[in-house]
């Protein structure tokens, strides 16, 4: 009885009620505890930067956060593509931000390339985060989140298409990062070879269901603002840390012998859309699409592999203990199955082996015996010849002995006879 | 010939050099089908006239190199294509009616590398170490016109260097003659340090100044091609077809083609002292093994 109630306890919870509050309670300071734990507690974001060597990864990461990242020029005959990461402190007002810049070296430089290693360090890091969550004393609060949030894809400013190795690195890497498509060195490129261009690339990308980052049109802060902002990707950017007067003010730009090119003007490139969608409005949702679909995502797949469920046929949702136990009692009964069957084996070889041994003694035998009776066979055989040859020596001596008697009978008898013959003769 | 990955102005600066339209109908391949995409030799000739003066012109175009995803080797089919020039040359240069031999080799190569990088990819020098005992190699900086001119400098310096390092052989200008006056010689002097060109091309005419111009428009500018401050364009017009187009061609005929052609003799006295016995079957012609007359005519060399 008490069960039941119980049940109907938990099945009939009922609608929370709306209550109007009398006078000011005072939890409207929630969202400023937040931000104010938010901004002790610091932030993390980490950027991946994949495109060809000398492309302008480095520049345009030092002209967005305006500031110098000191890293060497790479070289072009890198063996294989290697990830770098370094890790910056920065800090404006008194907001922290760790962070860290991952560069791709030597993409695209092998005669054979190869993108695998990218793919390789993201999942890697998605690894790292999945252990520490399935740790027993974790410390989520104090873990370096190393998970990348958005990777930047330097495209070559060809003016035809997509080079193949873009389409096959950024299809293996859209379910796994966000991806932003980046023109770079966009004064390369003159406005109308731009805007075809840019449909080239994007009705590339469409019909090979390559699927980039979206910024999100659900919050009405910033729906209009991103729905603008979608239609212009890929944002075509121009990087410098040089500074060029123009006017009567220094900006950055870049000093060619036919005209200026200034970084923050709206006219020249896109970079300024791009460091307001990166920075100024979507980062957090960058963070959280990491967070909540591309790392579930993976982990989902990871414990898929090794074999656990959310619910079985009974729609019971199982405990990660009890899928973990349930687990651990298969293997072992594996294991133990594997064990017997292993011994049965290695005792019916030993029996078969023994089998054949005896079998083999078994001809030997026979051989032996076969061998023996011929011999006997042969041996009277040659018994019986050797008992003819002896009555034929018998008789041939009897018959001898017969013939000598009859002979020294005959010599008798011959020399009596020659005398009567002589007498014969005389007479 | 013209050489270099896709989308560095090539079609463009062939365009501009010789002012006429070689590539009207040209279907070029998406980023999917390219990611396995085997080398075509393409040849397209033209006869163009200047003043009474009649060129045949053949642009042999390279699509598809280095455009795969997988490059080994993937200049295999070009120095196919140099050599079997060279063959043909060969042959018929031991024919019988010598009347009118058509010249296809290939007296120069314009190698386009790329601006976006620090100096030679690995394709680059090993297309630039295949070729360079059998054709006139140019190398060129494409699309210059986003380096501004201290970058320029770096980076041909650093091509130099490289090309240096690496054991290329370049077509090198050669040396003008003392009795030259100063004008020439210093025009000389500045080519030779310019090389590798750093090269804009242009389809479009445009208004600069009030003049048309060939150039390409940009909203903080405009480029145009034949200024010598904003790019080397005219240098390379000036190089390839108003003063040292003959001398490509003796090159070509002096030096690449004896050095195929002894090798090529080389190869077969050595193999004929070796088998000299048998009567070296007739081979279907794959090349570069020239077939049996040209053996004998060797044979009786």
């Amino acid at each position: 009885m008490a069960a039941t109630d119980l049940e109907r306890f938990s099945n009939a919870e009922p609608e929370p009620r709306s209550l109007s509050l009398g006078g000011h309670v005072g939890f409207d300071s929630l969202p400023d505890q937040l931000v104010s734990k938010s901004v002790t507690q610091g932030f993390s974001f980490n950027i991946l930067c994949v495109g060809e060597t000398g492309i302008g990864k480095s520049t345009l990461m030092n002209t967005l956060f305006n500031t110098t990242f000191e890293t060497e020029e790479a070289s072009h005959h890198e063996a294989c593509v290697r990830l770098r990461p370094q890790t910056y402190d920065l800090q404006e007002s008194n907001v922290q931000l760790k962070l860290t810049i991952v560069d791709a070296v030597g993409f695209g430089d092998q005669i054979n390339k190869d993108e695998r290693p990218i793919v390789d360090y993201i999942d890697a890091q998605f690894e790292n985060y999945l252990q520490e969550e399935l740790k027993i004393r974790r410390s989520l609060f104090d873990y370096h989140d190393t998970r990348i949030h958005v990777c930047l894809y330097f495209i070559t400013p060809t003016g035809h298409s997509l080079k193949s190795l873009d389409l096959v690195t950024m299809k293996k890497l859209d379910s796994k990062v966000n991806i932003i498509p980046i023109i770079a060195k966009a004064d390369t490129i003159s406005k109308s070879e731009l805007h075809k261009f840019k449909i080239k690339i994007m009705g590339e990308l469409v019909s090979n269901g390559v699927q980039i980052y979206q910024f999100p049109t659900d919050d009405e802060a910033v729906a209009e603002i991103n729905a603008v902002m979608n239609a212009h990707l890929p944002f075509a950017v121009v990087g410098s840390t040089e500074e060029v007067k123009v006017g009567n003010k220094l900006v950055r730009a870049r000093q060619y012998p036919w005209g200026v090119v200034q970084v923050e003007n709206e006219n020249h490139c896109d970079f300024v859309k791009l460091r307001e969608m990166l920075i100024r409005v979507n980062m957090e949702d960058l963070r959280e699409q990491t967070h909540s679909r591309h790392y579930e995502l993976y982990r989902r797949c990871k414990l898929e592999e090794m074999g656990f469920q959310d619910s079985d046929g009974d729609s019971q949702p199982f405990s990660l203990q009890e899928t973990y136990e349930a687990k651990r009692k298969e293997f072992l009964s594996e294991l133990q199955r594997k064990e017997e069957e292993m011994r049965q084996m290695f005792v019916n070889k030993v029996k078969e082996t023994e089998l054949e041994l005896k079998e083999k003694e078994r001809e030997l035998h026979e051989k032996f015996e076969h061998l023996k009776r011929v011999h006997q066979e042969e041996k009277r055989k040659v018994e019986e010849k050797r008992r003819e040859l002896e009555e034929e020596t018998n008789a041939f001596n009897r018959r001898k002995a017969a013939v000598e008697a009859l002979q020294s009978q005959a010599l008798h008898a011959t020399s009596q006879q020659p005398l009567r013959k002589d007498k014969d003769k005389k007479n | 010939m013209v050489a270099g990955e896709s989308g560095l102005g090539k079609s463009t600066l062939v365009h501009s050099l010789f002012l006429t339209d070689l590539y009207k109908d040209r279907k070029l391949l998406s980023a999917e089908e390219r990611i396995s995409q085997t080398v075509e030799i393409l040849k397209h000739t033209v006869d163009i006239e200047e003043k009474g003066v009649k060129l045949k012109l053949t642009i042999v175009d390279t699509p598809g190199f280095g455009d795969a995803v997988n490059n080994t080797e993937c200049w295999k089919p070009i120095t196919d294509y140099v050599d079997q020039q060279f063959e043909q040359y060969f042959r018929d240069e031991s024919g019988l009616n010598r009347k009118n031999i058509q010249d296809n080799r290939v007296h120069c190569c314009l190698y386009f590398i790329s601006p976006f990088g620090h100096g030679l990819r690995p394709v680059d020098v090993g297309f630039m170490k295949a070729l360079h005992e059998k054709v006139n190699i140019v190398p060129l900086i494409a699309k210059a016109d986003c380096l501004v001119p201290s970058e320029i400098r770096k980076l041909k310096e650093r091509i130099r260097e490289e090309i240096d390092k690496f054991g290329i052989h370049v077509y090198q200008f050669p040396e003008c003659d003392s009795d030259e006056d100063e004008d020439f010689k210093q025009q000389d002097r500045e080519l030779k340090e310019s090389a590798p060109f750093a090269v804009i091309g242009s389809n479009t005419v445009v208004e600069a100044k009030g003049q048309r111009v060939r150039g390409r428009l940009y909203p903080w500018g405009i480029v145009e091609v034949e200024n010598q401050a904003h790019c080397d364009f005219v240098k390379l017009r000036n190089m390839l077809i108003r003063t040292h187009m003959h001398d490509l061609k003796d090159v070509t005929c002096d030096v690449h083609y004896e050095n195929y052609r002894a090798h090529c003799i080389q190869q077969m006295t050595s193999k004929l002292t070796q088998d000299s016995r048998m009567e070296s079957p007739i081979p279907i012609l794959p090349l570069p093994t020239p077939d049996a007359e040209t053996e004998k005519l060797i044979r009786m060399k």
